[in-house]
């Protein structure tokens, strides 16, 4: 016997044809998740209706008076009605475009669970946030004070331990720094948290520390770490070690969408140090519920007694010495009304000034991150891999996502393997083209959301995508403002700040960062400034700021 | 006929690759960390195929039979090993089994290190050795690829590890029969080898249709007693093993009671707080669903109601409707006075109106977060406002020895929502030292109380004495958003366990 070359070619030519067969296998398994049947929806939310806004609209139908009218229905919204009604001010309105209040802090809500839609949890405050004190307080979240002045938390809707791991090499740690592997990894961490902990107890001639939240009561020994980004100063610290740097960058993708080299060095220290700068209660405690700050939201409107009209769109806004002319749509019933306010606080984003308001200049270094969201119902939590268990907040290193979020982590329940919800995340922040990105996700598929979610969370839980029984994605097209270098500490956020006549302004992005505090601080600013053009007496919730 | 053989060169070699990739897969399926695991039993399947290669030079004759031989070992052994595997892990310490595996890696690996030894050997004669090498060691790796694509995208997913063992412990045999037929053997052994082939085959065979019952074997052998009940509830596993006299109850695999010494458990969980209260009318047991502390209580009979709050239905119904269960809580379930809730015990106690006298949690070990829960400030604060101003209650708090600062840890946490506390501890063989802390609104007395079997008041008294072992050690107050507690129960039994 023999083996030819044919022979062997004949045996070679069988054997691949099989392994071509696995091959194909394993491309069919590529498109593995079209097993997995069950609705996928993409919200793209105000784009169609928003985008109203560049069609010209016809004259008004009907005319109202009302003495202030509040566009938008965000938290420097809500807060703002939150003072006015506080201080016996009633005869306002606010006006939201969707169909639901909250902007940022919007929710779904599911037989299994409500869910967050973006925002969802509130760190305990820092003293400077003393409205925000003030505020949980009246919430019913502050139980009173102790001996040295320290708020007592409602433990119940603290959020429940454990708080957050993160998936690395095949097992899951606790909390969110990588496991170090070099002796580079851990001196420069040390040395990162000695200079975090350092800024954190600087204090300048007038007792102001650096960094703090809300950031207008920092002083302006460090604001020249606005001018760089943070990878420029890494560079100059000599941080190069990649377990930190993805820490820090996961850090401004999570809280700014922004990357490490598009966002300022004081922005993103501000992340880390300005949280701990007078900071009371509980190390880490925050507030967090199923729905995430949609019950802040929510609760805040019930608290100001607000009334709101939905589905209205604030599309041309003009003010004169005598009043200000705000043309709404209503897409309920199709007709426009002209309201005739003596003052508006205009709460909606910066960049949507300039095209509504008219007089208004564009404000070209307010950018803004596109972000999506993912609400999946599962029929259970997936199987528990090794190392720490599930947790809260649940991140995978290395990936360009931000992870999930358990809607039910908060249960006092026992019975295991219950229908839950989790919110996954992600900011497009690698890319800083961020109107081509924006573009490319308002015409991503349902599919495409699908297989990047599910190859996302099938790393940690291989069996994750045969639980999922309902996909809803929501695409938040400028969900944060991107605190680039030079915008915060430079001169166009100072020149957004100042109020007009008879339209004042109330947004986070006025900080250049989209966090609770600073919203509230803009609301309950603008609030007070209206209290007094209008001589109503007020005591302020804000500290005053100094310099 | 060539391209047969090379076609079983390809064959074996995926047979050879599948068989570590299991091994691999249940290691770390099995005992966790797949870093460590796959790396080692690759590591040490490469070296055992070296022994095998280095161990075929004592082949020296009748290498075509030895070859069918070696496929037929090696289709048995290799296609019960995922079998084996995961019966040795029920029936065995992690240490054993850690053993078996690498034993069971190595012969499976030194077999396999003869097969393309021999093979080339069959082969030199016929072809020329450059063209030899290159076949076969070029199919050889194909084959392997083949194996790594096949194996965690349709093998593992749709046949699982048994009966992909099987699978592929068959294909050796059908390679063996194969070669038996290419090569002339002489008939008499031809016989036998086909008959063990077939023999093989069946075993093979019967093991892939059985496969889930191999899976379920092992957990049943687990224990080493009689399994006389096995339940599945929504909630938990539920086992109940029988020698003797001696009746378990295992909850998913944690021991709950031996019917021999059960008695000592509940007497010193419930009597002290029954003897504590002055009116002890209304009592509520939180957790307890195997109806013994009941049995305990209703032996106060100025106790008027008792209303027991348990999760599991499944373990209540089993506890009042089981002859043999039921005999054991002396049919306590059936009592006039007794009220059975199924519900989670810290919702089901926040929504409640009602105020107790006496009040017994008996909830499991607080080994993870969301049990920890229910020995949180946040709880006992809620107890505390259910509990009538001369009440009084117990908890049980894990053991005092072998997890010494989760003990105290639960001590404090219960003192700093206000209670006035008395920990107190017992022996209970088949659990080790126990402990408890007894507490009120104000500070009482030391109780002293007897029941019919353990205590007297002698002991009652010697139980709230702690030696110097077992006496206070600083502990963090357990709270919601930060579980101290959990975090030193795990600690310390994880320490225990190693020991």
């Amino acid at each position: 016997m023999n083996i030819s070359r044919r022979d062997f070619l004949k045996a070679a030519g069988a054997a691949l044809l099989s392994t071509g067969l696995g091959a194909w296998g394993f491309s069919s398994c590529r498109d593995k998740y079209s097993q997995y049947d069950f609705p996928v929806t993409v919200h793209r939310l105000s784009q169609k209706r928003g985008h109203h806004l560049l069609a010209v609209l016809g004259g008004p139908q009907r005319h109202q008076n009302i003495d202030t009218l509040i566009v938008g229905t965000g938290i420097a919204a809500l807060t703002c009605a939150w003072k006015l009604s506080k201080c016996g001010f009633h005869d306002y309105c606010l006006i939201e475009l969707e169909n639901q209040i909250g902007g940022n802090c919007r929710c779904a809500t599911y037989p299994e669970s409500r869910a967050p839609w973006a925002a969802h949890y509130l760190p305990t405050p820092t003293k400077e946030a003393a409205s925000t004190i003030e505020l949980l307080e009246d919430l019913g979240l502050i139980k009173g004070f102790n001996g040295t002045g320290e708020p007592i938390y409602d433990e119940l809707q603290l959020g429940h331990d454990p708080h957050e791991r993160l998936f690395q090499q095949g097992r899951w740690y606790e909390g969110f720094f990588p496991t170090v592997s070099s002796e580079d990894d851990s001196s420069q961490l040390e040395e990162f948290q000695q200079t975090i902990a350092k800024f954190t107890k600087q204090r300048d001639s007038k007792g102001r520390p650096p960094f703090t939240i809300p950031l207008c009561y920092a002083s302006e020994e460090a604001r020249y770490l606005d001018r760089i980004s943070m990878t420029e100063y890494m560079d100059r610290r000599g941080w190069t070690s990649y377990r930190l740097r993805w820490y820090v960058d996961y850090g401004c993708r999570d809280d700014f969408g922004t990357s490490l080299s598009t966002t300022s060095a004081w922005a993103a220290i501000n992340y880390f140090a300005g949280r701990h700068t007078n900071r009371s209660g509980p190390e880490d405690a925050l507030f967090t519920w199923p729905e995430g700050n949609a019950w802040f939201a929510e609760h805040i409107l019930a608290l100001a007694k607000a009334p709101v009209l939905l589905n209205t769109l604030a599309y041309r806004i003009e003010e004169d010495k005598r009043e200000v002319r705000v043309d709404c749509l209503d897409f309920n019933t199709g007709i426009v009304t002209r309201y005739h306010a003596k003052h508006v606080i205009f709460a909606g984003y910066t960049f949507l000034r300039s095209h509504i308001i008219a007089g208004e200049p564009k404000y070209p270094s307010f950018t803004y991150c596109p972000w999506a969201t993912a609400n999946l119902t599962l029929r259970h939590l997936p199987q528990e891999q090794p190392g720490f268990p599930i947790c809260w907040d649940n991140v995978i290193y290395d990936s360009p996502t931000l992870g999930y979020v358990v809607a039910t982590h908060q249960t006092l329940s026992q019975k295991p393997k219950q229908p839950t919800v989790i919110t996954w995340y992600r900011a497009y922040a690698e890319d800083s083209r961020v109107k081509r990105t924006r573009w490319k996700l308002l015409h991503r598929s349902a599919s495409a959301f699908k297989q990047e979610i599910l190859d996302d969370l099938s790393v940690p839980h291989p069996d994750l995508p045969s639980l999922v029984t309902r996909m809803e994605v929501m695409l938040l097209g400028h969900a944060m403002i991107r605190p680039i270098p030079g915008l915060i500490w430079g001169e166009e956020r100072q020149k957004a700040q100042q109020y007009r006549e008879r339209i004042l302004f109330a947004h986070s992005d006025l900080s250049g960062m989209s966090w609770f505090e600073e919203a509230q601080y803009h609301g309950v600013r603008a609030a007070e400034t209206l209290l007094q053009r209008k001589g109503i007496k007020f005591s302020s919730s804000l500290l005053p700021v100094e310099g | 006929m060539s391209v047969l053989i090379l076609i079983s060169v390809f064959i074996i070699a995926t047979c050879s690759l599948i068989y570590e990739l299991l091994a691999g897969t249940l290691a770390s399926y099995l005992l966790g960390d797949s870093v460590l695991q796959f790396s080692t039993v690759i590591g040490s399947y490469m070296f055992a195929l070296g022994v095998g290669a280095w161990l075929s030079k004592y082949i020296e004759n009748k290498v075509g039979e030895r070859f069918v031989q070696l496929e037929i070992a090696l289709g048995l052994i290799g296609g019960l090993s995922a079998t084996l595997l995961f019966l040795m892990f029920g029936a065995s310490s992690i240490g054993a089994f850690r053993f078996l595996l690498y034993i069971i890696v190595f012969i499976v690996g030194t077999l396999s290190g003869f097969e393309v030894p021999l093979l080339l050997r069959l082969l030199q004669d016929r072809v020329e050795f450059k063209d030899l090498v290159s076949h076969v060691l070029t199919l050889d790796y194909i084959g392997s690829l083949l194996a790594s694509l096949l194996f965690p995208l349709l093998l593992v997913p749709h046949l699982g590890l048994v009966r992909t063992s099987c699978l592929f412990g068959l294909v050796n045999l059908i390679v063996a029969v194969l070669f038996l037929r290419i090569f002339q053997v002489d008939k008499h052994r031809h016989f036998s080898l086909t008959v063990q082939a077939a023999i093989c085959f069946l075993i093979l065979t019967v093991t892939f249709i059985y496969a889930n019952r191999i899976t379920s074997y092992s957990e049943e052998s687990l224990y080493s007693d009689n399994i006389i009940i096995a339940k599945q509830s929504p909630y938990q596993r539920l086992i109940v093993t029988r020698k003797s006299d001696d009746i378990r109850l295992y909850l998913n695999n944690n021991l709950q009671f031996s019917s021999r010494d059960e008695y000592r458990y509940h007497e010193a969980l419930v009597h002290p707080a029954i003897a504590s209260c002055p009116h002890p009318k209304e009592v509520l047991v939180l957790g307890g669903g195997d109806g013994m502390a009941v049995r305990e209580i209703l032996r106060h009979p100025e106790v008027e109601h008792i209303t027991l709050v348990d999760l599991d239905p499944l373990m209540t119904k089993l506890f009042t409707e089981h002859e043999l269960l039921a005999s054991l809580n002396e049919h306590s379930f059936s009592s006039p006075k007794v009220e059975v809730i199924n519900d989670d015990a810290f919702i089901w106690l926040s929504r409640q109106d009602k105020k107790f006298d006496v009040v017994i949690v008996d909830f499991p070990d607080p080994s993870n977060f969301s049990v920890g829960k229910l020995y949180s400030t946040t709880f006992y604060r809620i107890l505390k406002a259910h509990l009538n101003p001369e009440g009084s209650a117990t908890v049980q708090c894990t053991s005092p020895m072998f997890a010494r600062q989760s003990f105290w840890c639960i001590v404090h946490t219960i003192g700093s929502v206000g209670f006035a506390t008395q920990p107190y501890h017992i022996y209970v063989p088949s659990f080790g030292e126990w402990g408890y802390c007894l507490l009120t609104h104000k500070p009482v007395p030391t109780p002293s109380c007897s029941a019919p079997k353990f205590l007297t008041e002698k002991i009652t008294l010697a139980m709230f004495d702690f030696p110097e072992d077992l006496k206070d050690i600083p502990a963090k107050v357990n709270y919601l958003h930060d579980q101290a507690l959990v975090r030193y129960y795990d600690r310390e039994w994880q320490a225990m366990m190693l020991q």
